[in-house]
């Protein structure tokens, strides 16, 4: 990205405490094909025909400032993340240049205060003064990819004409069983993704880490079968029922995905009394998927001991 | 222009202070039905009331007893910079534990804090006899570990930088930062110059300290100190 940033939180506390911090809108922008009939935390109704900029650096740096490509939500379900302000550059709405998890802040921009506009000094004391309060703060670790990445594919395929993710990485990042009926083509990924996506997981074992794509993600035919996406709230409350079922086979399958997905250090000894577990566990739960693809307890609340 | 060595030798002198400073508490007296812990930074003064069972305060007069007030004393080194912060409970009533915001902001040269802190607690019998407590201590500046790839003018103007927005900077390189220095301060900001000019390589990096103080991980050395530190929002591309 460059020196500038959009989309900025201006109600968050790094722009107002202590210092009150006004950005003017140095350039109005048109919306670019990588921004279009997309939405990210900061727009989550997506992005306007046209969008204010502001500076954080005087001019454009001699080189290049990272920006986090979140592609829509990457880090989205981590309890606590906190996307501020998008960088200004070619990438998919949603690239972050500043943004927090836990007690790790990210700055995209230089801190020489030579570089420095006013208001991005002010932003940046601000930020050191908000982290100071984030002492010990959890989150969640990291363990693989979202399954966002496999979308990605289609998408830039979409904006450019892109086609070696759909040709090249998809397949690579797919264990073989998954995807033997994929067409590497943009509506052979586009009607896969229909059918899996919302059973695809990863981050449970070495089947699941690759030397060049890292993450290799699998679609769980179990919950495929049952018609319940692994990440949402009311698989999982399905799961428990027929856990507690007096049918075998959907015990077994149940409790084959209770297993899968509850975070072993909150999972019970066994799934015997899975509603009593839940009781206890409903309000505490949250789904990660970059966390490796858990029902797991949610770190801002303060931990129960097990 | 003074060295970076000598500048980082004078904010040494200074001292460094995790964030929030205890303050003592006098004046409350024993067996009262309530305690009261107080801590600052240099932006808040945080009171804590732990009122026993059946015991309450006011938050404002609504005609009960004397509501809670706390002042920042003159002649020390702070003044508020705002009005106290209380909870909003029906009938102004204040009772378990109840936290009260003062904003500060520095005033004086030195770390010297004063407040009082006046309080009446009632139960449903009786208000007990007003009371003044006074709460005191020093409050250091932030403590900022600032880690760079050299100790070179860049890394000079922003430990200037820091001083001049009033934290105490302390300076490591990416090659010599310990744990034990990230852990001693309140904030560790890691800068990074831009891509291909930041002089650091990935294995220094992927060494970088696990320290329980936040991070500021800034531009290029940013997203590799925390990816390898296991944090996801650098799972995407970059």
């Amino acid at each position: 990205m460059n020196h500038q940033g959009h989309g900025v939180a201006l109600d968050h506390a790094i722009f107002n405490t202590p210092n009150a911090v006004s950005f003017p809108v140095s350039e109005t922008k048109e919306r670019g094909p990588s921004q279009e009939g997309h939405t990210s935390p900061l727009y989550p109704d997506g992005m306007p025909a046209t969008y204010g900029v502001v500076d954080f650096e005087v001019d454009q740096p001699d080189g290049w400032n990272p920006t986090l490509v979140s592609h829509e939500g990457f880090f989205t379900d981590v309890p606590g993340f906190e996307s501020l302000v998008e960088g200004q550059s070619s990438k998919m709405l949603g690239s972050l240049a500043l943004a927090r998890q836990g007690s790790y802040f990210y700055w995209g921009y230089s801190i020489d205060p030579q570089r420095l506009t006013d208001p991005a000094e002010d932003t940046l004391e601000n930020v050191v003064r908000y982290m100071a309060t984030k002492r010990g703060e959890r989150t969640t670790p990291y363990v693989c990819k979202t399954r966002r990445s496999l979308w990605v594919y289609l998408a830039l395929n979409r904006e450019s004409g892109y086609l070696r993710g759909i040709e090249e990485h998809f397949p690579g990042s797919v264990l073989e069983a998954s995807r033997e009926d994929y067409e590497p083509t943009p509506a052979g990924l586009e009607a896969w993704l229909a059918e899996n996506l919302p059973y695809v997981f990863s981050g449970k074992d070495a089947a699941h880490r690759g030397e060049r794509y890292k993450t290799i993600y699998e679609v769980d035919l179990d919950a495929r079968t049952l018609g319940t996406p692994n990440a949402e709230r009311a698989s999982l409350e399905r799961w428990i029922e027929l856990a507690a079922s007096d049918d075998p086979s959907s015990v077994e399958r149940a409790v084959t995905l209770l297993r899968r997905y509850v975070h072993p250090d909150i999972a019970p000894e066994t799934w015997g009394e899975a509603p009593r577990w839940y009781a206890t566990w409903r309000d505490r739960l949250v789904f990660v998927e970059s966390a490796g693809f858990w029902w797991m307890e949610d770190p801002r609340l303060a931990a129960v001991p097990r | 222009m003074r060295s970076i060595f000598t500048l980082a030798a004078a904010l040494l002198a200074h001292g460094l202070a995790l964030a929030q400073c205890p303050l003592e508490v006098k004046g409350s007296g024993e067996d009262q039905p309530f305690r009261v812990t107080a801590s600052a930074t240099d932006q808040v003064l945080l009171v804590d009331l732990i009122l026993d069972d059946e015991w309450h305060a006011y938050a404002r007069d609504v005609g009960g007893g004397r509501p809670v007030e706390l002042s920042v004393d003159a002649g020390c080194d702070f003044a508020a910079a705002g009005r106290v912060g209380l909870p909003e409970t029906e009938g102004a009533r204040l009772e378990g534990t109840v936290r009260l915001r003062l904003p500060l902001e520095r005033t004086g040269e030195g770390d010297e804090l004063r407040a009082t802190l006046s309080i009446q607690v009632c139960d449903a019998l009786e208000c007990l006899v007003p009371m003044t407590l006074t709460l005191s201590g020093e409050v250091k500046p932030l403590g900022v570990l600032l880690v760079v790839a050299e100790a070179d003018a860049r890394a000079e103007r922003i430990a200037g930088w820091l001083v001049e927005r009033g934290f105490a900077v302390e300076m490591a390189t990416y090659a010599d930062v310990t744990l034990e220095a990230c852990d001693a301060h309140d904030v560790v900001l890691a800068d990074s110059n831009v891509f291909q000019a930041h002089g650091v390589d990935r294995k220094t990096i992927q060494r970088f300290p696990r320290t329980a103080t936040p991070v500021v991980a800034v531009g290029f050395i940013g997203t590799e100190l925390v990816e390898a530190h296991g944090v996801a929002m650098t799972s995407g591309y970059i």
